[in-house]
């Protein structure tokens, strides 16, 4: 009998053993296994602009809008809008099946609360934005919010996605302090899929949200995020079919995996840390030899950017036309840095007339350049560049903390490198760089320490009119300008890279919500 | 000797508390502040100004240590600024995978290079008594993710046994026995890199010292008596082998920790090492002393242990003053 | 018996030989900085560039023989300085004993746990990043192994009589370090050498591999960190440099096989 039991029990777990090996196992749920590279601590998009947050957190919640592929609103909380004709009333209708996750209904007190105490405190790039434009926000029915504003600004619509403005739920979050509040681990949110589970340095789970407002999606039952610190690791686990979407592939994979016909590739500009991104050399107008015009000059014309795109970003981006970048094509001024082509000759030229003579070690000049290590890549191409025209460019990585407080609170640098994402709109990565009251211990704002009454002036006014053409014009004096005075020499814009299996399709991989129409 | 045990164990209090003050002075000395990592790629003034009164770091550095300590001391070492959450809440959930890869690794690599170690000075012939230190050693030398890439593309791609990264399957949860099996699958490859690197030290310890053993007179006494080489090897000459092995095993705790970080980025492993880097990376100052402190417990512990067996195995040595 | 020690030792040597190669003749063989000259990118090898050419166009063969010599110099370095702080307090700690002996033992403890990437962020955010900071950062951390062996060997030697006697005699700790016991520990330290330096290597591969290695001077660790992407796309910018560093590590390791030695560890 004991005998029987012992081969019944073998027998069961060799059967386990077995089916456990083998690797179809059919379950009818649809899960959706996504890998990225970054733990993202928190899950509250609201407290924070970093992407490691927003790509977890953006599935969960929503904003009053979405973004589409050509980055133009459409319904999202809010299923109609109207903008009054001086652009300075925004009036939305939010949808009347909006829900949260825990049921109880999406009202504009939430959009109220969540701008008032928490964008406007915590959400850096929508605090500098809006913060100081809106005189008030009405809310005269539980669904209908008003935003009042002091001058006219058009752009406002851009800015109220997911990413940029995500809308919390008041009744949760008034109970305590959002930057510390126990819903940041276990949020409530409205968005198409609702929060299951967090394992620290490992993944986030989430499941469909079947109360959604939009009918018929997302399709997907549940997603699971993964968290893959490394690179290969995340192209292995995707061919062999462990996690079907990655949201960042290094550029030197393009070519091999666009030859697989089990993996799709798609092309962005934006997605949920920000858009537009534009690398850029800061020269620090502070130093003795980069506040020299012309030595400034110099290292833009001996710098070779078409070399960059095609060595670092693998073509998986352009050469900065202008300070502006493309993707804003209203405002940017086409071809304006042609005039600082790539020629060493005029660099040489330049810095011999300014004085700089070779010296024994076949050195003129001798610069350093502050960055973080993953723009190392850059650095050395500058470094060949730049001793060709008898430049030392000597490379200086720091983490991310440590560039940070070096650049911006002691201003210990000669140049530095930053990739600075432009937005939707220049008035929201774009001013900042410029205008003369961002100068200090504020990071990635004016590394520069650029000051221009006229380019002040001209930012301020471009953000307060609402007439479109009007607001490009100035926006071209201002590159026409900052062209002249070059305080920081633009190099490439950059595109991001993802990549899913050929079996799915549907992801919006520019939005904060990319898995929202997948299947 | 137990006076000698209770003077090393109120000690280690000490040790910690001393670890724990220079840490502190160190990881605030590091330039750089939590706002950058909390923040995302863009800070407004008001936020940078929010964030540091918020964790009181705008206080001078003393009072701060002061605040921290009294903390300490009451068992409370605070909320990490990065995942919002108490830092032995975050800490614990990585502790056991930690020993998951390290502990087995330690033990396995130890078992495999005895034998190893055994059979080259076993069999005399030239091929295993110079192939498996070769081998062993070019083993230990590969970059490690050079060897967890080899083993993924052999085991997990061409093979298909084992999956690649993280600890358990993401696509299904499972209970129970299925759980276990899961996640011994996952900690296969990551346990065999870990494994491998350390394979060569052992192989090459035993063997040596081994071969020292077997010049001795009494191994020769022992075969001349009639013993086959290979129980005079298992049954005399290892056991005065062990000595060092152990002294060696308390040290490589130490190292391994740090050591696995390789191995946790490349298999996606939720390890204590990249939890490390991490907090770090963020300045998130009540995660890093947090992790500091467990990592140094550990190792005090093991160093005592190891110690105390040493001390035990070779009588000797004393501890006394010299004269 | 010996001679499997001899061939070991010879293999050792042989994998050893294009580090010894680029320390003599490195500079004939790759004369212009790794990081200046610039060809034609992803290049395969051929006659021209025998190991190719990386992602930026920078010939590979030039990066890992002045990268060996740079690692080698570097272990080198950290080997010196380690050795030099391990084996005074060695003797000194296992002499005196005592407090003395406590106190040094403790203080190899602290000093083995603080992490040493985050002393190495803290050195090098003050005094900037460098190779020759990161050298004298590495070995004074990194001395506590070679401190634990060669104390435990002079606990063991003390007893012995000649270290008696020499006491009986009169001599003072000072000669009996340096007369007796050095030249008693030495071997046992020479011999570990190789070891160290092994580590020292692989720890400033790692380094470089974080990204916290010095950015102007080439290192194998450099190289592979550089490399590591590259898997798929360009095997020879990812290969080369790897197998390089697997051969000097296997071949210093190998170059110290001895028949009877009790350490082998550190």
């Amino acid at each position: 009998m004991r005998r029987q039991m012992i081969r019944w029990n073998l027998l069961k777990y060799v059967m386990i053993i077995l089916v456990m090996f083998h690797p179809l196992c059919i379950f009818a749920e649809k899960t959706l296994v996504v890998a990225t590279s970054a733990d993202p601590g928190h899950l509250n998009p609201g407290i924070t602009t970093g992407y490691n947050v927003h790509v977890f957190a953006d599935s969960i919640y929503s904003g009053l809008i979405m973004l589409n592929k050509d980055l133009k609103p459409e319904p999202d909380l809010a299923e109609s809008w109207s903008i009054s004709e001086d652009a300075k009333v925004f009036t939305f209708n939010i949808r009347k099946n909006a829900k949260w996750h825990d049921g109880k209904s999406v009202t504009s007190e939430d959009v109220k609360y969540t701008f008032e105490n928490v964008l406007f405190k915590y959400h850096s790039r929508t605090k500098s934005g809006l913060g100081k434009k809106v005189k008030r926000i009405l809310t005269p029915n539980p669904k209908k919010v008003i935003f009042e504003l002091k001058n006219s600004y058009s752009p406002m619509i851009t800015r109220l996605n997911v990413t940029e403005a995500p809308i919390l739920p008041k009744h949760i979050f008034s109970s305590g302090d959002p930057n510390d509040h126990p819903a940041n681990l276990k949020p409530i949110g409205s968005g198409p899929f609702r929060f299951l589970e967090y394992v620290k340095g490992e993944r986030v789970i989430l499941e469909k949200n079947n109360n959604f407002y939009i009918e018929g999606l997302p399709h997907f039952d549940k997603i699971v995020m993964q968290i893959i610190p490394d690179s290969i690791t995340q192209l292995l686990a995707l061919q062999r079919g462990e996690v079907d979407y990655i949201d960042r592939v290094p550029g030197s994979e393009l070519n091999r995996l666009n030859n697989d016909s089990s993996i799709k590739l798609s092309k962005n500009t934006a997605g949920p840390g920000g858009g537009n991104c534009i690398v850029t050399i800061t020269y620090n107008l502070e130093r003795d030899v980069t506040s020299k015009l012309s030595v400034r000059k110099a290292i833009a014309h001996a710098v070779n950017r078409e070399r960059m795109v095609k060595q670092v970003l693998f073509g998986l981006g352009r050469v900065a036309g202008a300070p502006i970048n493309r993707g804003i094509s209203w405002a940017h001024s086409k071809d304006v840095l042609s005039e600082y082509d790539y020629n060493t000759k005029k660099a040489v030229t330049l810095l011999e007339k300014e004085g700089y003579k070779l010296g024994d070690n076949n050195f003129r000049l001798k610069l350093d350049i502050v960055h973080f290590p993953r723009f190392r890549k850059y650095i050395e191409i500058m470094k060949q560049d730049l001793s060709k025209a008898g430049i030392d460019l000597v490379s200086r990585p720091l983490d991310r903390s440590a560039a940070v407080s070096t650049i911006f609170g002691k201003r210990d640098f000669d140049l530095n490198l930053i990739s600075y994402c432009n937005g939707a709109d220049p008035d929201i990565g774009v001013k900042r760089m410029y205008v003369s009251n961002n100068i200090g211990n504020i990071p990635f704002s004016n590394g520069a320490a650029y000051r221009n009454e006229n380019i002040d002036q001209l930012f301020k006014d471009a953000g307060e009119i609402s007439n479109i053409s009007v607001r490009a014009s100035k926006y071209k004096e201002i590159q026409k300008i900052l062209v002249k005075d070059l305080p920081y020499w633009w190099l490439v814009e950059s595109q991001f890279l993802t990549a899913h299996t050929s079996k799915i399709s549907g992801f919006r991989s520019w939005s904060g919500n990319f898995a929202l129409k997948a299947k | 000797m137990g006076h000698y045990l209770l003077t090393r164990i109120s000690q280690i209090p000490i040790t910690l508390g001393i670890i724990l003050g220079i840490s502190f002075f160190l990881i605030h000395a590091a330039p750089g502040d939590p706002v950058a990592a909390l923040a995302g790629d863009f800070v407004t003034k008001e936020y940078r100004d929010l964030i540091i009164q918020h964790y009181g770091l705008d206080q001078p550095l003393i009072t701060q240590s002061f605040k921290y300590f009294k903390n300490v001391v009451t068992g409370d070492f605070g909320d990490s600024y990065y995942f919002k959450a108490p830092v032995f809440a975050v800490i614990s959930t990585r502790v056991l995978p930690t020993l998951l890869l390290i502990v087995p690794s330690v033990v396995l690599s130890t078992f495999f290079g005895i034998v190893l170690g055994m059979l080259t000075v076993r069999f005399k012939s030239y091929t295993i008594g110079i192939g498996i230190p070769i081998l062993a050693t070019i083993i230990y030398a590969l970059p490690t993710f050079w060897l967890g890439y080899l083993l993924i593309l052999f085991f997990s791609i061409k093979l298909n046994i084992f999956p690649i990264q993280g600890m358990s399957n993401p696509r299904y949860s499972l209970e129970g026995l299925e759980y276990y099996i899961d996640v011994f699958k996952h900690l296969a490859l990551p346990l065999l890199t870990m494994v491998l690197t350390q394979l060569a030290q052992v192989v090459l310890l035993v063997k040596s010292r081994l071969s020292e053993e077997i010049q001795r007179p009494y191994f020769k006494t022992a075969l001349s008596k009639g013993l086959k080489r290979q129980s005079a090897i298992f049954n005399h000459a290892l056991p005065n082998a062990m000595l060092p092995i152990v002294t060696v095993l308390g040290t490589r705790f130490g190292f391994l920790i740090t050591g696995s970080i390789l191995t946790e980025t490349v298999f996606a492993w939720p390890g204590l090492g990249r939890l490390m880097i991490i907090a770090i990376e963020v300045r998130d100052y009540p995660l890093v002393l947090g992790i500091l402190f467990m990592l140094s417990l550990i190792i005090l512990i093991l160093n005592l242990i190891t110690d105390l067996i040493y001390t035990i195995l070779d009588p000797r040595i004393n501890f006394g003053s010299y004269g | 018996m010996v001679s499997k020690i001899w061939i070991s030792r010879w293999f050792g040597i042989f994998l050893l030989l294009p580090s010894i190669i680029s320390i003599f003749f490195g500079w004939w063989m790759a004369p212009t900085s790794f990081f200046i000259e610039s060809q034609e990118a992803f290049q395969v090898p051929s006659t021209e560039f025998l190991m190719g050419t990386d992602d930026l166009g920078r010939d590979i063969f030039s990066g890992v023989v002045q990268g060996l010599r740079n690692s080698i110099f570097v272990s080198l370095g950290v080997t010196f300085i380690s050795y030099t702080l391990g084996i005074a307090l060695g003797i000194i700690s296992g002499l005196l004993g005592g407090i003395t002996d406590q106190l040094c033992l403790k203080f190899s403890e602290i000093i083995m746990i603080l992490p040493r990437f985050l002393i190495i962020i803290l050195a090098t955010s003050f005094v900037g990043q460098g190779i020759l900071i990161l050298i004298i950062v590495l070995g004074l951390f990194s001395w506590t192994s070679i401190y634990r062996i060669i104390r435990s060997e002079i606990l063991s030697l003390r007893t012995r009589e000649y270290i008696l006697a020499a006491k009986a005699l009169g001599s003072n700790v000072g000669r009996i370090s340096i007369r007796h016991l050095f030249p008693a520990v030495f071997p046992t330290a020479a011999a570990i050498m190789p070891l160290s330096m092994c580590h020292a290597i692989m720890t400033e591969a790692g380094l470089s591999f974080l990204g916290l290695g010095d950015p102007e001077i080439v290192s194998i660790g450099y190289l592979i960190s550089n490399s590591n992407q590259f898997l798929f796309s360009g095997w020879w910018i990812f290969t080369f440099p790897g197998l390089l560093l697997t051969m000097t590590v296997a071949g210093l390791m190998l170059v110290m096989f001895k028949e009877n030695e009790s350490a082998g560890s550190l």
